[in-house]
């Protein structure tokens, strides 16, 4: 599959299947000009949300299906038309490093691991209406009492601490973590698909209840948090390092 | 195996700002093979022997030969059927409501049993093609092909019939209609043909029908390839403007269309001979800068859902005008003849409702845009109904006595285009 520079996979390697834009090195210099970076679209996201909304082929957030344009990041929904470019926003926070995926082992006394679990999809697996990626773990530091869990916005400069940017099962807004007299806690901050805590030891079922949404529960050592399409978070303890975390974000 | 090749005339390029890319994909088709080769074949003649067939009498003898003739020219093999239009649809041929199929011993008795037609009853169309798509039923999945040759007006039965039997039978047969004489309608047999995917045409002299069953049949028993649809794709936030063949005859698919997906749409195109067939493909697509270039519309052609055939219409926008100003000749050609049948079916409407002076404009817009696009064949039908006065102008006066049968050859003719002499793409 290839994708064209309007964020549309195409089978076809000449003419974006979607919107016909020409493809290959053929792009013309008036095609790119007017063409922002989108972000990275993961594959077949249509379906992933409740029916009443529909994937933004541009950004992939969720958008009810009579919007018109798509309101995180202005992508013309009848026309296929790309939003002008965008100026990179810079973190809010410098000291707060972009997590998720960019390199430099975490050092922080907390960190989280991000991992693809097919368990979950098995169970939820509808939400991303796509084949489960590949089995991976991904380990983020925590350097602040609080982070937030959700996906990337630029336009609504939402950079979550925690951004699961591939699943597109969680909410740009999805769950805080906070860290307060030696406890994390968990609180849903009104996901759509919820954040489910899963005792040390068991695993998930379709019985398994959502958090209830803005009440914080308390994570036990070897909990694992469940959300999106594929998405299980674990919180691990190095006491070596300790003495990292600090307040704020 | 057939082979089709389609082949694109276009211009590409696109002002600044608009929107509609216009082509004309040419498919063309050979080693065709013959009707039945792949899987069965069914044929019914369902002909007129309604009262008024005897009057004259000529009409019911030259009904009789021509059915004999096209019983002739079905291949062995075929399932077939001939049908008495009366008051209610009679089988001729076989005696029970069933389909035959056709060798020495059934040829035979169908064509004593068609020699044999006696008229009487009113005319049923509507009925009469109803009882055709029942018979076919009987073959599912076998190329159907029916001739309906009626006098009359639709008579006896609700108006609303007919449409209710069109619509039954859409997708089901192809159906060639001829009008002998001139007491027929030509809208009521237009909609019939232009639904079915067949022919509409008059035989006013019915020394020519014999002739004229004998084409129909050979060219439907000519076409090897049972189905092809063509399957127009066109991007997101794009509307398909039209889907028109435009030769050898004026045949608007737009409102046929199925839509497969959001974006590709398939419109019928029935069977296929070895012939050529041309498409007015219109696409109205999102703007985009100068300079960007985007595929407006991918035309394909389709046979048991394997595209066949394949062409790329593109648009590219471009702010030099010498570019973007010219129209493509055979876009040029074909709207102008499109616009052509339309100018005179609408003439031929406002004459028979008594709209003389629209009748003239429109009839004198026919005379000069045959007239300049070189159809020749139109402009000897058109002479026969008006008198021109400027060509160039497109000043007519219309005739005082006309011959019924002209005007409705002139309005059945009407969508006969000629074509364009091919330029290289």
């Amino acid at each position: 599959m290839i994708t064209c520079p309007n964020g549309h996979e195409s089978g076809d390697p000449d003419w974006c299947d979607t919107c016909g834009t020409r493809l290959g090195a053929e792009v013309s210099a008036g095609v790119s000009a007017g063409v922002g970076t989108p972000d990275p679209v993961p594959a077949g996201l249509s379906g992933a949300m409740p029916t009443t909304t529909a994937p933004c082929p541009n950004c992939s957030a969720a958008n009810g299906t009579d919007s018109l344009f798509c309101e995180d990041c202005g992508y013309d929904f009848t026309t296929g038309q790309v939003p002008p470019p965008r100026n990179p926003i810079p973190p809010s926070t410098p000291a707060a490093p972009a997590p998720a995926g960019i390199a430099a082992p975490p050092t922080t006394e907390w960190t989280l691991q991000v991992s693809v679990e097919p368990a979950w999809f098995d169970l939820k697996g509808s939400l991303a209406d796509a084949p489960c990626p590949p089995e991976s773990t991904n380990e983020i530091g925590l350097p602040t009492s609080t982070a937030l869990i959700g996906r990337t916005s630029h336009s609504r400069n939402l950079h979550p601490e925690i951004a699961i940017d591939s699943d597109p099962g969680v909410s740009r807004r999805h769950a805080q973590l906070v860290f307060e007299a030696g406890v994390w806690t968990v609180a849903d901050v009104g996901s759509t698909n919820g954040t489910y805590l899963v005792a040390s030891g068991t695993e998930p079922t379709e019985h398994t209840e959502a958090l209830a949404p803005n009440s914080a529960t308390t994570i036990a050592p070897g909990d694992r948090i469940f959300l999106g399409a594929f998405t299980c978070l674990a919180l691990v303890h190095h006491p070596d390092r300790a003495g990292t975390i600090t307040n704020g974000a | 195996m057939a082979d089709f090749t389609a082949q694109v005339f276009q211009n590409e390029y696109l002002a600044e700002d608009s929107t509609d890319a216009h082509a004309v994909v040419s498919v063309s088709c050979s080693g065709a093979g013959g009707a039945g080769e792949q899987g069965a074949a069914a044929e019914i003649l369902i002909i007129d022997a309604s009262g008024s067939m005897d009057m004259p009498s000529a009409k019911i003898a030259a009904a009789r030969r021509a059915g004999a003739v096209a019983l002739q020219e079905i291949v062995d093999g075929t399932w077939f059927a001939v049908i008495a239009g009366r008051t209610e649809p009679e089988m001729v041929y076989p005696p029970h409501f069933q389909l035959a199929q056709m060798n020495a011993e059934t040829r035979a008795a169908a064509q004593a049993a068609v020699s044999a037609l006696k008229p009487r009853g009113a005319t049923a169309l509507g009925w009469w093609i109803s009882a055709a798509t029942k018979l076919f039923e009987q073959v599912p999945g076998a190329q159907c092909h029916a001739i309906l040759l009626t006098d009359g007006r639709q008579e006896g039965e609700a108006p609303a019939a007919l449409d209710t039997a069109i619509a039954a039978a859409v997708g089901r047969f192809q159906c060639d209609c001829r009008g002998v004489g001139a007491d027929w309608e030509v809208e009521q047999l237009r909609r019939i043909s232009g639904a079915l995917l067949g022919s509409v045409d008059i035989v006013a002299d019915p020394a020519d029908l014999e002739a004229d069953f004998e084409a129909i049949i050979q060219s439907a028993m000519g076409r090897g390839v049972a189905d092809a649809r063509l399957r127009v794709w066109a991007p997101q936030g794009s509307q398909v403007l039209i889907v028109r063949q435009v030769a050898p005859t004026v045949e608007d698919l737009t409102s046929k269309g199925v839509a497969l997906s959001p974006l590709i749409t398939e419109f019928p195109t029935g069977a296929w001979g070895d012939e050529s067939r041309d498409y007015h493909v219109a696409v109205r697509v999102p703007p985009a800068p100068v300079g960007s270039e985007r595929l407006a519309a991918r035309v394909e052609l389709v046979v048991n859902d394997v595209v066949v055939a394949k062409s790329l219409v593109r648009a590219l926008w471009s702010a030099d005008a010498n570019l973007t100003t010219r129209i493509d000749p055979s876009v040029a050609h074909y709207s102008g003849q499109a616009e052509l049948a339309d100018a005179i079916q609408q003439g031929m409407a406002a004459k028979v409702a008594g709209d003389e002076r629209t009748a003239t404009v429109l009839l004198g817009k026919a005379a000069k845009l045959a007239h300049e696009s070189g159809n020749e064949a139109t402009t000897r039908l058109l002479a026969k109904v008006v008198d021109v006065v400027d060509v160039e102008q497109g000043t007519i006066r219309l005739k005082a006595n006309v011959d019924r049968a002209d005007e409705m050859a002139l309005d059945t003719r009407s969508t006969k285009t000629t074509r364009i002499r091919k330029q290289e793409p």
